[in-house]
């Protein structure tokens, strides 16, 4: 195996890392100080704004004060150090990986490094941690399926305070790994050797990317999870570096991939919106909050939607719709700069209607054209520690085109839609055109950014409004 | 990632202060002093200073927000700041240290947070304050309306804040008291659907039959299965014990 100890660096390579280190501990240092200074101004003020008339207290303040951001200084700094060495280990990994680098300034749109030929790839798995071993996950098959449902649930959102996590359902979880070319050896499982528990997992499905002018064959990266208990051991590098070799070996040398972490380095960051259906058990649960003056009752009236969909033609996507539907949106996505590239089998499997899962609606005319089309997916969030609510049902919109039917009309019916299959809330990125309906449509911000990413791939990054790439 | 199933509650103490300190500027000034408080009686205990001279304003209502908390333990001052934490930015752990996945949920609305002492009867009742409320409550206030045209009942109903709606009508609020477009405090339970005060307005002989400035009833407002049922029920109650 020509390839064995290819991670292994040489020694001039552990310099040039350890002067990258150095210098970006001495970037962050400065933007330190800096944002002490500021936020040592945005106190005072915010503390109130008497200073004006203190002939007393004034030196003796001031002197406090000198004192008080020294201690500041220090602390800003031990904290800068803190994070840097947390970011060097952090990034250890990333930095072994063909990623754009966090300071690197990109004008070409081209992979970072070459394709690779069969024989130069690690034929053999990467080494786990002792005690665990790999496994490829069958989710045709019912007890791996659960298996799977059962680790996300418990281990996916990391943060075990959280008030809401992700419900991932069994079949959802079928539909989005397994569309049209879909490969087992690409669901990616770690299990305790002993007990046989599943406690880690990554997925790639294929797909092709539009990134600016230029078409490739990707994988899209999906639920890495690794159990809570496994997360000191380092196991997510090796899951990220085995579903690579897996990918490698058929041939494809890029992937795309979403998080809520700061990475080296997003192509682009996004925000989710909400925009509330059922107000009230959103504020039960915690979800959204009432201002001090907003009443309940006019938040259910600002809320509230009509009983149906009214524009003239909109109707659920049937079979006979799904070609017209492709090339509508194929012609709408070539406007923005990262959009995928569905085949027609792609499109079917992506917009078919199923239940608790996905739905698309389209507007025809009379003449039977297909003018618009909305569709969303359907993810609940468990509640955590709530005497009444244990599920928020949320819709996430999809993908959406409009060439006749005006936006506000064509996602206003998509919200009574959503309404009227009992979902909770619609969220929506802050990508594509979406902008453009959310404050007439009541959507109010997020609390969480979205970043985008390309692996082995380095283009200049992007605006929101220029993506069009949904993952789940 | 991170392992939060070892955050003692001083980690997590730690945690958020380092937190309001990044945050310290999209949190009201009102709000940073009541952290200050806080932050002191833990680290410090109670305050034990003299207090600064009156002209030191700024000084003296931080030394006041610490005076405030009296004895209060430091374990209790600890819990109390994360507690302030959570309400204020209920993600804020998950935002401070995002992981691989997001869970975004509705940013709390930004708004100017009111010391103690600049709030009204109507931001206790807001705020399900019933402490705060007994002792303030004169009887002139029950019938005042507020720059919405609500009494507190109103807002008491509207936030279904049950023990108040029980504490203001013994104080002598009418349960029929109209607002500014003539609804009943039955008009806010119906139309919010909030079970558990109108049924707490029904005990205690709410009206049911009262029109609002719309000429609508509280079945009328009601767009809750369950309101209605509990309505209907109510009226064919009373019904069968007036014949």
């Amino acid at each position: 195996m020509p390839n064995e100890n290819a991670e292994d660096l040489s020694g001039q390579e552990l310099k040039q890392k350890a002067k990258e280190v150095a210098d970006a501990s001495e970037a962050m240092l400065e933007k330190v100080v800096a944002g002490l200074n500021i936020q040592d101004t945005a106190l005072t003020n915010s503390a109130g704004n008497e200073d004006a008339e203190q002939p007393d207290g004034a030196k003796n303040e001031a002197s406090v004060s000198a004192n008080a951001s020294k201690q500041a200084l220090l602390q800003a700094v031990s904290d800068a150090m803190a994070s840097t060495r947390q970011m060097a280990k952090k990034f250890a990994f990333w930095s072994t990986q063909p990623v754009t680098k966090l300071d690197e300034q990109v004008t070409t749109n081209e992979c970072i490094e070459p394709n690779k030929e069969i024989s130069e790839i690690r034929a053999l798995p990467y080494t786990l941690p002792g005690g665990f071993k790999w496994v490829t996950l069958d989710l045709n098959d019912a007890n791996d399926l659960k298996e799977l449902y059962t680790l996300l649930n418990e281990n996916y959102v990391e943060d075990d305070d959280a008030m809401f996590r992700f419900d991932y359902q069994p079949e959802f979880l079928k539909w989005s790994l397994q569309p049209p070319g879909w490969k087992r050896d690409w669901h990616v499982g770690v299990r305790v050797e002993k007990s046989g528990k599943l406690v880690g997992f990554i997925s790639a499905i294929p797909s092709k990317l539009k990134s600016y002018d230029k078409v490739l064959k990707v994988v899209d990266i999906n639920f890495l999870c690794v159990h809570k208990k496994l997360r000191s051991k380092r196991v997510a590098p090796v899951l990220i570096r085995e579903i690579t070799r897996r990918v490698n070996l058929t041939g494809i040398f890029q992937a795309a991939y979403t998080a809520g972490v700061v990475l080296p380095t997003p192509v682009a960051t996004c925000r989710y919106w909400h925009r509330s259906l059922n107000p009230k058990k959103l504020v039960d649960v915690r979800f959204s909050h009432l201002a001090r003056n907003m009443t309940m009752q006019r938040t259910m009236k600002l809320y509230k939607l009509p009983d149906q969909p009214k524009t003239k033609g909109y109707r659920r996507i049937t079979a006979k719709d799904m070609d017209k539907a492709h090339k509508l949106l194929e012609d709408y996505l070539k406007r923005f700069q990262l959009s995928p590239v569905f085949s027609k089998e792609e499109f079917r499997h992506w917009f078919t209607p199923k239940e608790g899962i996905i739905d698309c609606f389209v507007v025809a005319d009379e003449k039977g054209n297909i003018t618009d089309l909305t569709s969303y997916y359907c993810l609940p969030s468990s509640v955590m520690h709530h005497p009444v609510h244990k599920t928020v049902r949320a819709a996430y919109s999809f993908y959406n085109v409009s060439t006749k039917t005006p936006w506000l009309d064509l996602m206003n019916d998509a919200l009574i839609s959503a309404r009227n299959v009992q979902m909770d809330v619609y969220n929506a990125l802050d990508l594509m055109e979406n902008k453009k309906y959310f404050a007439p449509l009541k959507f109010g911000a997020g609390d969480g950014n979205l970043q985008y990413y390309l692996y082995n791939w380095r283009c200049p990054s992007m605006q929101p409004e220029d993506i069009a790439l949904i993952l789940m | 990632m991170s392992d939060s199933d070892t955050d003692t509650e001083e980690e997590l103490f730690h945690l958020a202060t380092e937190h309001v300190a990044k945050q310290s500027t999209s949190i009201g000034s009102a709000d940073l002093l009541i952290f200050y408080g806080y932050y002191k009686q833990a680290t410090n205990g109670p305050c034990k200073e003299q207090s600064p001279g009156l002209l030191q304003l700024k000084a003296k209502s931080k030394w006041q927000a610490w005076r405030n908390l009296g004895t209060m333990s430091q374990s209790a001052a600890r819990q109390a700041y994360v507690q302030k934490l959570q309400e204020l930015q209920p993600n804020w752990r998950s935002w401070r240290n995002p992981g691989w996945v997001v869970h975004s949920i509705e940013s709390a609305p930004l708004e100017d947070q009111r010391l103690d002492s600049e709030k009204t009867l109507f931001d206790h009742v807001k705020e399900n304050n019933l402490e705060r409320l007994r002792e303030l409550l004169q009887p002139g206030d029950l019938v005042k309306l507020d720059e919405h045209g609500m009494a507190l009942i109103h807002w008491a109903t509207d936030r279904n804040a049950v023990e108040i709606i029980q504490f203001l009508v013994r104080s002598g609020a009418s349960v029929d008291q109209r607002d500014a477009e003539q609804q009943t405090p039955l008009h806010y339970a119906a139309s919010c659907g909030h079970l558990e005060a109108l049924q707490c307005l029904l005990e205690l002989r709410a009206s049911l039959e009262l029109r609002d400035s719309d000429g609508q009833t509280c079945y009328d407002v009601a767009d809750d299965e369950q309101i209605c049922q509990v309505l209907q029920t109510e009226r064919e109650r009373l019904a069968g014990s007036a014949s």
